[in-house]
């Protein structure tokens, strides 16, 4: 008995640092599934916006509704390529999750919505189905995670204009919104745009 | 009897004691290669590409400087900009010793990044890289050179592909030795700190 159990305690002991390393990027796990599903944030203490797909104010205020949703500032980098990148805030005011399920826009070929996920340092974009939208909480699409891919555009972006972008949702419907282009630092470091949560 | 049991006793601890130190120390050494910090195997090396003004440029033209090289293309519409942006804002805040880094981006993608769409590209970052491509095998032999992974999904059926690839901007000498890497999530401060320590 004690003979067996030095051994295996040392075993034990000099093979837990691999079992551990193997394990290791817990971090990147969470990153692969965490764009998915955002966490609900508690409904803001405002009134409730307009019931109409305008535009409420400039710039980074602008806001849209379609529902009980409200979509805030929609905005895309400039481009000098075929591909761009748009993102937005959608804020769910209602008792009902909905989900983003479909996006569209007349200056690309093409739009789909896509994760970008770096695992063990590898960077990997990916479509994605549908982004959920929680009742009461909001989905976030934002440098480094969900985007929406606009792809084959048709002219560059640039920086001043903006363009029409058609989001889907699974309940409230469809909606048109003004996306802002902004210059390529928009959204990264330096800007005063800081995340709050990690990648 | 009882003396064989306490020494037994002890043994195990002691290898349990072990073991632990030596997950504290792997969980350690596998946070600084995840965010920053020191590789195992040698990163960097010779290259041969062509600027985005179509010049041919290699390792001895940034010689004397510090480099800090991004891989990546610029079909890439999230991360890419974001590194390079990192990467630019560093360079602001070095203020004077800017000067002394070099501000690499290379390709992945050298068939739709040719020289033309470098140039544009580049031109929208201030401070911005310098760009680089070349043919398929001078920049297969640059990400040999830095271990930088990359698969482009060219089915050649679609021209809007995507490329995975290791996003890290690399930090060299100035014998274009490597020094640090940063990961995707890397602030500009963080790049600052370790260029400042290594102009000493």
């Amino acid at each position: 008995m004690r003979r067996t159990l030095v051994p295996c305690g040392l075993a034990v002991a000099l093979l837990a640092p691999l079992g551990h390393a193997h394990a290791m990027p817990e971090a990147s796990a969470r990153a692969e599934t965490a764009p998915l599903l955002p966490a609900p944030h508690p409904t803001p203490e405002r009134p409730v916006v307009a019931q109409s797909a305008t535009m409420a104010a400039h710039g980074d205020m602008a806001s849209f509704t379609v529902g009980d949703l409200v979509i805030e500032s929609p905005w895309a980098r400039e481009s000098v390529t075929r591909t761009g990148a748009a993102y937005l805030k959608v804020r769910n005011g209602g008792d009902a999750a909905d989900r983003l399920v479909g996006v569209a826009s007349e200056v690309a070929d093409r739009a789909a919505l896509h994760a970008s996920v770096v695992q063990d340092g590898v960077m990997r974009m990916r479509p994605v189905d549908a982004v959920e939208v929680p009742a009461g909480g909001e989905a976030v699409l934002e440098p480094g995670g969900l985007h929406v891919m606009l792809i084959g555009l048709k002219a560059p972006l640039e920086e001043g204009d903006s363009f029409a972008l058609t989001l889907v949702f699974e309940d409230a419907g469809e909606v048109e919104v003004v996306t802002t282009i902004e210059d390529i630092a928009h959204g990264g470091a330096g800007t005063g745009h800081d995340h709050e949560h990690d990648h | 009897m009882r003396k064989r049991t306490a020494r037994t006793a002890w043994l195990v601890a002691g290898g349990i004691a072990l073991g632990l130190l030596a997950i504290g120390a792997t969980s350690y050494v596998m946070r600084l290669d995840q965010e920053r910090g020191t590789a195992s195997v040698p990163i960097g090396g010779r290259f041969e590409l062509v600027d985005q003004d179509g010049r041919v440029v290699t390792e001895r033209d940034f010689a004397g400087r510090l480099m800090l090289v991004y891989f990546g293309y610029t079909f890439c519409p999230d991360v890419c900009p974001m590194s390079l942006q990192t990467m630019s804002v560093a360079l602001e805040q070095l203020g004077d010793d800017a000067k002394e880094v070099a501000f690499l981006f290379v390709t992945l993608d050298p068939e739709r990044d040719t020289v033309a769409q470098m140039k544009a590209y580049v031109g929208l970052f201030e401070p911005g890289p310098v760009g680089l491509t070349g043919t398929a095998e001078q920049v297969a032999a640059a990400a040999r050179a830095w271990r930088v992974y990359y698969r482009l999904h060219d089915d050649g059926k679609d021209e809007d592909y995507l490329v995975d690839h290791s996003s890290f901007v690399y930090l060299m000498d100035r014998e274009g030795r490597y020094l640090a890497h940063f990961g995707h999530a890397a602030t500009p401060e963080q790049l600052v700190e370790e260029i400042r320590d290594a102009l000493g």
